[in-house]
């Protein structure tokens, strides 16, 4: 039961990755740990970025043009950080995934009933 | 805030041993490395700040870490993406990558067959001191036609058969490219993005050295595998072939 829990949960949460990143940078740019620590305190724990999660999938939205990155020097003695920028594209699709996602969760609200 | 040593030993562990599982040009390598890097020092930085110390010591960072993903499962979620990133190669430019080697293996095959035609053709010289035949000799050309219908015909044939998989297994399993697949910027990997071993282009060039083998094999990959572009041996091999 809990492994079936556990899988329908990494299909929910594949989905949510991007729009979550996206969402995250709408605002301001924001460096890899700080959009990780985020998504962590915003969801109250209860989902959770990982490593393998974040960083390919920053790395893909990049690709496709939907954020760029630039390094940015950090403290004496700490290692500069990368910091991520949303581009115009990237809010394109935010605005029609939270038009989407609206839509879908009403939608699947209804099929789940009371 | 800063980083004591044994952290810093730990995270730099950390960090290696994902590296170890990813296989991407140097290039990307370097900016993963240092992504990562600053990854678990904030993610120890907070740690410790939650603590209301001033410097990462060691027990923050084995918590970030044995709070993170195991590294193979990051390194293998790096590699999916960067295997998502690739753009494979269509049927148009590996035919010409195809027609390119061509004659670069016949030239090898010519080559190889040097020393078992030459004699041949020496022979057919007058020597000094023997009266010349009535018979002009045959040109190099005409030796090595005439070869072709000879008994050696299946020898030559055999061998020419072997001298194609060779060449490709050789080229691809040492370079993960031929001559011409070089010249159109292509290359053979494995599906999870590693180099291709020799056991992985042995069986992807099974169908190379008869032509109709390898047509039957391409005319599946444009009408069934458009998609992920694959030979039915790619497929077997479990390979794919990427364009720079």
């Amino acid at each position: 039961m809990r492994e079936d829990i556990d899988r329908w949960m990494k299909e929910l949460k594949k989905g949510a990755t991007r729009f979550s990143i996206l969402a995250l940078l709408r605002d301001d740019d924001k460096y890899g740990y700080e959009l990780r620590h985020e998504f962590e305190t915003r969801t109250k724990g209860i989902m959770v970025l990982t490593e393998g999660n974040a960083y390919p999938a920053l790395h893909s939205m990049e690709n496709e043009g939907l954020i760029t990155s630039y390094w940015r020097n950090n403290e004496v003695g700490l290692p500069s950080r990368k910091y991520y920028h949303i581009t115009q594209k990237g809010e394109g699709l935010l605005k029609d995934m939270i038009f989407e996602w609206d839509r879908y969760v009403s939608a699947i609200n209804n099929i789940r009933g009371p | 805030m800063e980083l004591n040593e044994d952290a810093r030993r730990m995270m730099e562990n950390r960090v290696t041993k994902i590296l170890k599982g990813i296989d991407v040009p140097d290039i990307d390598k370097t900016e993963i490395k240092k992504e990562l890097i600053s990854n678990f020092i904030d993610a120890s930085m907070i740690n410790a700040q939650s603590r209301g110390a001033t410097s990462v010591e060691a027990s923050d960072m084995t918590s970030v870490l044995e709070s993170s993903e195991k590294p193979e499962e990051t390194a293998s979620a790096y590699m999916a993406a960067y295997i998502k990133s690739l753009k494979r190669a269509g049927i148009i430019s590996r035919s010409i990558a195809f027609l390119v080697d061509m004659p670069i293996i016949l030239l090898i095959t010519w080559l190889i067959s040097l020393p078992f035609i030459v004699p041949i053709y020496m022979h057919s010289f007058p020597t000094p001191g023997v009266p010349p035949s009535p018979h002009a000799p045959p040109s190099f050309l005409a030796i090595m036609f005439s070869q072709l219908f000879s008994q050696y015909f299946n020898i030559y044939l055999v061998s020419n058969l072997v001298i194609i998989f060779v060449y490709f297994v050789l080229f691809e399993g040492y370079l993960g490219y031929t001559p011409g697949k070089w010249l159109l910027g292509l290359k053979v990997i494995r599906e999870d993005g590693k180099k291709a071993d020799f056991k992985e282009t042995m069986l992807r060039s099974i169908t190379k050295p008869i032509f109709l083998m390898l047509m039957i094999d391409a005319a599946l990959m444009v009408f069934y595998d458009r998609k992920d572009r694959l030979r039915l041996f790619d497929r077997i091999a479990g390979t794919i072939v990427i364009k720079h």
